[in-house]
């Protein structure tokens, strides 16, 4: 870990943190649902980026680094209670997913809903390497799991989401919310208990 | 999809000896062969389902990437750079 040693290399911090913006928000779309408080996470992110920038290894992915940033922060919150997966159906609600045309197509907004119905770990792993694009071992790395957990994860949430889609079971709003709480919050304190998640990472 | 060649392995495992060495588990062959054909019908329905809507996450990510940006993120960005000078 180096301390930027001259003003290139902060603009050059800088720049590519601007980049990775619209990937954050995407990001932090997916995880919290709410595009408002999605926003807010990535402002505290690139609060706390800034904040950590001489640990930020120049050549290395900003995208994976500032993820850890954002992920962390969202557990952070999500055990304060700050968020509840909720969704905001203004944007994404005209979007098709399948083609015009096919049978009842799927909306990206029960895409989404039927994925914040999934427990917060696995819904992580699919939004990396599904949504994302990461490597099983990038997204392993932001999670700060083996390998193997992420692919269990991601085939799982696939599992999940195929089985909500073929049996036409994406909850509705309002009980997609309450179901995706309580899964997130059993899911936080069974990992709190088995002290698999949050430590401390890059954000500390 | 990552899984597909999986089952692609599942094709192979009524070819030669030749071709099964080195790849697919022997133990294919034994007795546990049905139940195990029905496990890979089982998920290759699965597999099958998700070309439909894997997509879906890539667009649902891709759509909030090229929304345009609100100014806060730059400004913000520029007020941190200008209490470091």
């Amino acid at each position: 870990m180096t301390e930027p040693t001259s003003a290139a290399d902060a603009a050059s911090f800088k720049r590519e943190l601007t980049g990775v913006i619209p990937h954050l928000r995407a990001f932090a779309r997916g995880l919290c649902g709410r595009p408002d408080l999605a926003d807010d996470l990535v402002q505290e992110t690139l609060l706390k980026a800034w904040a950590a920038q001489a640990r930020f290894e120049p050549g290395t992915s900003m995208r994976a680094w500032t993820f850890v940033i954002l992920r962390n922060a969202y557990l952070t919150d999500m055990r304060r209670n700050r968020f509840r997966a909720d969704y905001d159906e203004t944007v994404a609600e005209r979007l098709l997913v399948a083609p015009a045309g096919q049978e009842s197509p799927l909306h990206l907004s029960d895409l989404h809903r039927a994925l914040l119905t999934l427990p917060a770990e696995r819904r992580e792993a699919l939004l990396l390497v599904g949504a994302g694009g990461f490597s099983y071992e990038e997204a392993a790395a932001i999670c700060q799991c083996a390998v193997g957990t992420i692919k269990s994860r991601v085939g799982r949430a696939r599992a999940a989401l195929a089985s909500m889609i073929e049996d036409g079971a994406i909850p509705r709003r309002a009980i997609g919310d309450a179901v995706a709480h309580d899964a997130i919050m059993k899911e936080l304190d069974g990992s709190a208990h088995s002290g698999r998640t949050q430590r401390g990472g890059t954000e500390s | 999809m990552r899984l597909l060649p999986a089952s692609g392995a599942v094709g192979r495992a009524g070819r030669s000896r030749e071709h099964l060495r080195g790849e697919v588990d022997d133990k294919r062959m034994t007795s546990k062969k049905a139940m195990k054909t029905i496990g890979h019908q089982r998920q290759q329905r699965g597999r099958q389902a998700t070309p439909d809507w894997a997509s879906g996450l890539r667009r649902l990510y891709d759509s909030v990437v090229e929304e345009p940006l609100p100014d806060s993120f730059a400004k913000l960005l520029d007020d941190l750079d200008g209490a470091d000078d």
